[in-house]
């Protein structure tokens, strides 16, 4: 198809130019989306991850895990329902640790060990083996000096820890979650047994007296501040992705108008609409896939320039479908154009009316 | 069967809003294989029209067309098209080239179009462009050529895909004379050598004796030279 790429060719600057626009506008998108999803991890990924199909909080907690508190009646009440290895009371603290260098806020997920389903360490030992002291953190600590085997000294509750472990994505509001074995937390003098944030169980959703049973996905959802914070974010990443898909699908839909000429031109020596599609769809699919390629260059280079403090998080599902969205796109948005040029036939080329 | 174009009877209605206008007049004429033949006429008086009915471009109001010997009057749109793509060329007032194509693969195009680009493709475009006096030209683009090139190239062209018939409207409209008569003479000496047809309308009666016939079209009528020769010259 050597008509489409001597276009190309022939009109570099306003092709490039096009391009730009494209690698621009997909670059925005893929940075806008990989800054949303990655806060959403920064912000929840210890409570997506919990070891738990349901998570019972008290309801008027109102779904923050924080302030939510759960008693001896209900764990005997979930008792009932759910077999005594399939749950854990959860309790969680925030605090401040000291290094050797450097101050991290961290949040301790305390649980009992012997839970089914930890999430895995990524080094060190795993959280089943963990005893006294023993701490598995996640591995944002790292960012804060920390590394295998060095001491938390918290100074708020008066206790050393020692990194046994890592994880990863396990954060809560940005902070790194310390996960540590309850019945040792629970030794402590600032630890109250009585009282947990809240209980984590596998198995049906059931009911608990005063207590609400959320997924959880409801867990994350009811974080506070959570669905106010990605909802406009979608909303911005939904009304980019529709105003860019326009923007280019218009683009190329004007683009392929200005040649109704050279389409003229083409009929009349006898190519058929299929022969101008084809070549059309060529240039579409190159100038599209340029676009992408160079904005996702540039998006990995962005993300190596960001502070590593800074959540950048991109699936290749959402590079995936923003690639066939705008491919697809692009593509009928020519193709639009290219019917109506269809209808305009060789007679156009003639001189007629002199 | 040596009737290249045949039209019997042909006649072309135009609605132009609520008036019709007829255009053409049963109108019949014969173009014979190796016959190069003009068509002159005032300005309006229908010649591009017939052109474009001779090149299947239009459907006739009423009238027979034969096309290469074939019947088309009652043609679907699918074997017009056909009978365009493989057995005419078409050369047009301003030599319509493609603005990013050299002149070699001007020509090329047309053979992607109508079948592949192969050896024997690229030779006869070769040829052609030699014949046409554009080797120096062969990778030159469009728009370092002079207009008289350009319309060369556009006759180059319609020869590629071997048509049997040339329609050529006006194709010295945009040229001085002096080179309009060179380029009409490059078509008339492809039309010899290739035992082609050609019809060509045109303004330029110094053309005239280059052609091997002349026809008259005037007010939707077709008039053999004789018949109207004298009163009716000159034209302009
Ligand atoms: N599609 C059309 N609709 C209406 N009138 C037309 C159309 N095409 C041509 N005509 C009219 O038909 C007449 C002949 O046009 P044309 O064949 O272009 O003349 P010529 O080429 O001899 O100058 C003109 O009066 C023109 O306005
Ligand atoms: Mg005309």
């Amino acid at each position: 198809m050597f008509l489409a790429f001597k276009e190309l060719k022939f009109s570099k600057l306003k092709y490039a130019m096009v391009g730009f626009i494209l690698t621009a506008i997909l670059f925005l998108l893929f940075f806008v989306n990989g800054l949303a999803s990655g806060l959403a991890t920064a912000d929840s990924s210890s409570l997506k991850n919990l070891p738990a199909d349901y998570v019972v909080m008290n309801s008027e907690a109102e779904g923050n895990i924080l302030k939510s508190e759960v008693g001896e009646n209900a764990q005997e009440e979930l008792g009932d329902s759910v077999a005594k290895d399939q749950f854990t009371p959860l309790t969680i603290t925030m605090s401040t640790v000291k290094g050797k260098d450097a101050v991290a806020d961290v949040v301790y997920f305390a649980l009992e060990t012997d839970h089914p389903s930890l999430p895995p360490v990524i080094e060190g030992k795993p959280i089943e083996e963990i005893t006294g002291e023993e701490v598995v953190v996640d591995e944002s600590i790292k960012r804060q000096g920390y590394a295998l085997h060095d001491t938390l000294h918290d100074e708020n509750l008066g206790a050393d820890f020692t990194i046994a472990g890592f994880l990863e994505n396990h954060t809560y509001s940005h902070m790194s979650v310390v996960y540590t074995n309850l019945n040792d937390f629970n030794k402590r003098s600032f630890s109250n047994p009585d009282k947990n944030q809240a209980l984590l169980y596998y198995g049906k959703e059931t009911d608990v007296a005063k207590m609400d049973v959320l997924t959880l996905e409801e867990t994350v959802e009811s974080m506070p501040g959570y669905s106010e914070t990605q909802g406009s974010l979608l909303m911005m990443v939904t009304f980019l992705f529709i105003i860019s898909a326009f923007v280019s699908t218009v683009f190329f839909y004007v683009i392929t108008i200005q040649k109704r000429n050279q389409f003229g031109v083409l009929k009349a020596i006898g190519a058929s609409t299929a022969f101008i599609a084809k070549s059309l769809v060529l240039q579409v699919v190159f100038l599209t896939i340029s676009g992408l390629v160079l904005s996702l260059l540039g998006v990995s280079g962005m993300t190596k320039l960001l502070p590593d403090e800074m959540p950048f998080e991109i699936s290749w599902q959402m590079i995936g479908f923003t690639g066939i969205v705008f491919l697809a796109l692009n593509v009928s948005g020519s193709l639009v154009s290219v019917h109506q040029v269809a209808k305009t036939d060789a007679l156009e080329a003639i001189g007629r009316a002199d | 069967m040596n009737g290249i174009i045949k039209l019997d009877n042909i006649s072309k209605v135009f609605l132009d809003g609520d008036r019709s206008v007829e255009v053409l007049k049963s109108v019949s004429m014969e173009i014979k294989r190796g016959e190069f033949v003009a068509i002159v006429g005032p300005s309006g008086s229908g010649k591009s029209t017939l052109l474009s009915i001779m090149g299947a471009l239009l459907t006739p109001s009423s009238g027979s067309i034969v096309l290469s010997g074939q019947e088309v009057t009652n043609a679907r749109a699918r074997q017009l098209k056909k009978i365009r793509k493989h057995k005419l060329g078409f050369i047009f007032q301003t030599a319509h080239l493609i603005p990013y194509l050299t002149v070699q693969e001007q020509l090329l195009l047309v053979a992607e179009i109508v079948s592949k680009r192969d050896r024997e493709q690229r030779e006869k475009a070769a040829h052609l462009i030699n014949d046409l006096g554009l080797a120096h030209r062969e990778n030159s683009r469009v728009d370092q050529l002079s207009g008289g090139e350009k319309q060369r190239v556009a006759i180059a062209r319609a020869f590629m895909n071997d048509p049997d018939c040339i329609l050529a409207d006006e194709p010295t409209a945009s040229l001085d004379s002096e080179k309009g008569r060179r380029v009409v003479k490059m078509l008339r000496k492809e039309v010899k050598n290739r035992q082609k047809s050609a019809v060509m309308v045109t303004h330029d009666e110094r053309m005239l004796d280059l052609c091997d016939r002349v026809l008259y079209l005037e007010d939707g009528m077709m008039y053999e030279e004789r018949k109207i020769h004298d009163e009716k010259l000159p034209l302009r």
